[in-house]
């Protein structure tokens, strides 16, 4: 089941067309990632998405029906410009929050104490935020936008301003969130993160979804039917290689896959006593299939 | 209206909570306490005695010089140069040589004060009054008029007493004091805690935790929650105020100044500012008890109103300090119902003070003057206080309308026409 769909949504900001008729869906339960160069319509769709913004035309479902306001109390959204009240103790502002998505104080406490204790944060509960470095009020935000345990989290760009520890203790959250029901939006324009994360994503260019699918079936529509395949000895006649390299006495060639499978390229291989040490079909990752989907002139 | 509830309660926690707030709260009525008692306490604890030379050739004061608590009258015969040249060496000397000239027609041209030091007002008013007393007296005995003689030809100063056909009386004096005090009250806390509200939305904006608030609640809640809540600190000083102005000058200052007024110190001077303000609107109000509701009601609808405004602007600028453009045309409504209400003091049924008292910008201000003259009719009151709730209504709509809009545009300078077609967006 989709937790969120967009049906042909259109918004404009006066000239400028932010979205052009996207459409993408949002299974239950899964890492979603929402991808695109700067400017391409991510964080305007992520505005629709919580009802920041209205969409001029086309449809937001949210479990099958038309989204309702009182639906953003299940939604989380981390922005990619973080803030917080800069004059607010700690503590008070995340209860404060989570008491604006519907939680009573007592419970909205409760799981405070136990997310700053997770995070270790505790004795930093009655510190304003200025006396914070970025990588904690990061933390501090996180806090903020799951303690109401959210079906729908939407984290923008969560990993800026963290360094690869902290990083890696927050991938790991996402990923408890995941498990525990949640969906996650995620909203990048970091492959790296993006490849290792998602199960799903879109990615958006110049306001039009230009790439759609799971992160597997996208790199395969894009792979070039070609494979690597690395040997020691002489290069055959017969193997006409688009591309060549040497490393010591291994030659690493490019062999194009459109007549000849892998297995034929390795029978004819074994075949002229190659001493192969592997081969490898070439899968392009989602960071050059990111750049040469955003190079392409759209026609 | 539970997140409404939420954002109000964090204003008021906030702010109650900081140190400006109660140093405000304190200090304001002190240092207005003080206004009053400054100059009297000065007067009282002023001990430096001050010696003046008189050379009184035209025996002006034959019987008695009017020396008096510090300052101290000696008659000497020593000629003018010598005088000239103690006072030039003598820092704190003053020579006082009077001649004949002084019966003419311009006294001051027989009258000479010589010192390094010039006369203090105190001492400059005490002798030019008492010399001009002298030289009446003198005049009188000429034509064979005695002082008390003159005395009872002079009419004592009074009011006139206004009173109502049903029997009960009202000084304009104290309507007068009424009036300005409240208006000047109305107009202090609509000014001040209107540019709070505008520093509070521009904070939230400038502080970007904007985006995850208006993913949370609708704008019109966060902009309401700020106002109501502000309004409720902006009504909590102002009874700190109220009350400690009324402690101040009703025990405080009596205890202070009670051997001052005996001694024949100077006499508080009725000081403007709120904290004489305060005081002028407690001593009119034992007159007018329903003064106080339809105050509080003003106050409350006019500060939401312009409240409104100032979040809108707050809304549209990325920092305060952008902010001074746009402010002006809303501070100006807000000043010119401060100066009608001068006129309204002097004319409280004229045409201008009572067109001024139905539009809700100048209302509250407005009003104030004209109710304490008692110059409105109740359906005139039931008009004005309906428009009110009206104006308030359609501005915080349309301040609304340009909040939502402005709260997401960042790095853009703001015009007041665009804010103009934000309205209009959808």
């Amino acid at each position: 089941m989709n937790l969120i769909e967009l049906r042909n949504v259109h918004k404009s900001f006066e000239a400028h067309k932010a979205l052009d008729g996207v459409s993408f869906e949002i299974p239950q339960g899964c890492i979603f990632g929402l991808l695109g160069p700067n400017g391409a319509g991510k964080t305007t769709s992520i505005r629709i998405i919580n009802q920041i913004i209205a969409p001029d035309d086309g449809d937001v479902l949210f479990k099958g029906k038309p989204i309702q306001r009182n639906d953003v109390a299940l939604m989380g959204y981390l922005p990619e410009e973080r803030g917080l009240y800069k004059k607010m103790k700690l503590a008070d502002q995340v209860i404060y929050l989570a008491q604006l998505k519907g939680l009573s104080k007592t419970e909205a406490t409760e799981r405070c104490k136990q997310w700053f204790q997770r995070f270790e944060l505790e004795k930093w509960w009655n510190k304003n935020v200025a006396d914070l470095s970025k990588g904690m009020q990061q933390k501090v935000q996180f806090i903020a936008t799951v303690i109401h345990q959210p079906e729908l989290i939407i984290l923008d760009e969560p990993f800026s301003g963290f360094d690869p520890v902290n990083a890696e203790i927050l991938k790991e959250e996402i990923l408890k969130l995941k498990n525990q029901g949640s969906t996650i939006l995620f909203s990048s324009h970091r492959m790296e993160s993006v490849e290792s994360l998602c199960d799903t994503l879109v990615m958006i260019h110049q306001s039009k979804v230009v790439l759609s699918g799971t992160t597997r079936s996208i790199r395969h529509a894009h792979k070039s039917s070609e494979m690597h395949l690395d040997f020691s000895g002489t290069i055959p006649d017969w193997m006409n290689p688009s591309d060549v390299m040497h490393h010591e006495d291994i030659h690493r060639v490019r062999l194009s896959l459109q007549e000849q499978s892998i297995n034929d390229w390795l029978q004819k291989g074994l075949q002229s006593n190659l001493i192969i040490h592997g081969c490898q079909e070439i899968i392009p990752s989602m960071n050059e299939i990111f750049i040469q989907t955003v190079q392409t002139p759209k026609s | 209206m539970r997140n409404i509830f939420l954002i109000l309660s964090r204003e008021v926690y906030t702010r109650v909570k900081t140190k400006q707030f109660w140093i405000l709260s304190i200090l304001g009525p002190l240092i207005m306490s003080a206004v009053v008692a400054v100059p009297v306490l000065l007067a009282v604890f002023d001990n430096a005695t001050q010696t003046v030379l008189v050379k009184d050739d035209a025996h002006l004061w034959v019987e008695h010089l009017p020396s008096k608590e510090n300052f101290n009258l000696v008659v000497t015969q020593a000629s003018i140069k010598e005088l000239i040249d103690s006072a030039a060496n003598n820092e704190d000397l003053g020579v006082l040589i009077i001649n004949s000239k002084i019966y003419g027609s311009d006294p001051s041209k027989g009258i000479r004060y010589i010192s390094n030091s010039p006369l203090s007002m105190n001492a400059d008013n005490y002798l030019t009054e008492n010399i001009s007393k002298t030289l009446e007296d003198k005049k009188l005995e000429k034509n064979g008029v005695t002082r008390a003689a003159l005395d009872s030809l002079k009419t004592p100063d009074f009011t006139i007493p206004n009173e109502k056909p049903e029997g009960s009386s009202q000084s304009s004096a104290k309507a007068s004091g009424l009036a300005s005090a409240g208006s000047m009250l109305m107009y202090f806390f609509i000014l001040i805690y209107g540019m709070q509200v505008l520093r509070g939305v521009s904070e939230e904006k400038s502080n970007r935790i904007m985006e995850v608030l208006i993913s949370t609640v609708k704008p019109i809640e966060l902009m309401l929650g700020k106002i109501l809540g502000i309004a409720c600190v902006a009504l909590l000083q102002f009874l700190i105020w109220i009350g400690l102005t009324l402690i101040t000058i009703s025990v405080v200052l009596p205890l202070v100044l009670s051997d001052v007024t005996t001694a024949g110190g100077t006499m508080p001077i009725p000081g403007q500012g709120p904290g004489m303000a305060a005081t002028n609107l407690m001593d009119g109000m034992g007159d007018m008890p329903w003064f106080i509701g339809i105050f509080f009601f003003y106050f409350i609808f006019g500060f939401l109103t312009y409240a409104a405004l100032f979040a809108a602007i707050g809304s549209a600028v990325d920092q305060e300090s952008d902010a001074q453009q746009l402010t002006f045309p809303v501070t100006v409504p807000i000043i010119v119902a401060f100066i009608l209400a001068q006129t309204a003091v002097a004319h409280p049924h004229s045409p201008t003070a009572f067109w001024s008292s139905m539009i809700p910008l100048t209302a509250p201000v407005v009003m104030m003057a004209r109710v304490a003259f008692d110059a409105v009719a109740p359906w005139e009151l039931a008009l004005s206080m309906t428009m009110m709730v009206l104006g308030f209504f359609g501005l915080s709509y349309l301040s609304a309308r340009v909040y939502r809009v402005g709260v997401l545009m960042y790095g853009k300078k703001v015009t007041l026409k665009e804010l103009s077609k934000w309205v209009f967006k959808k």
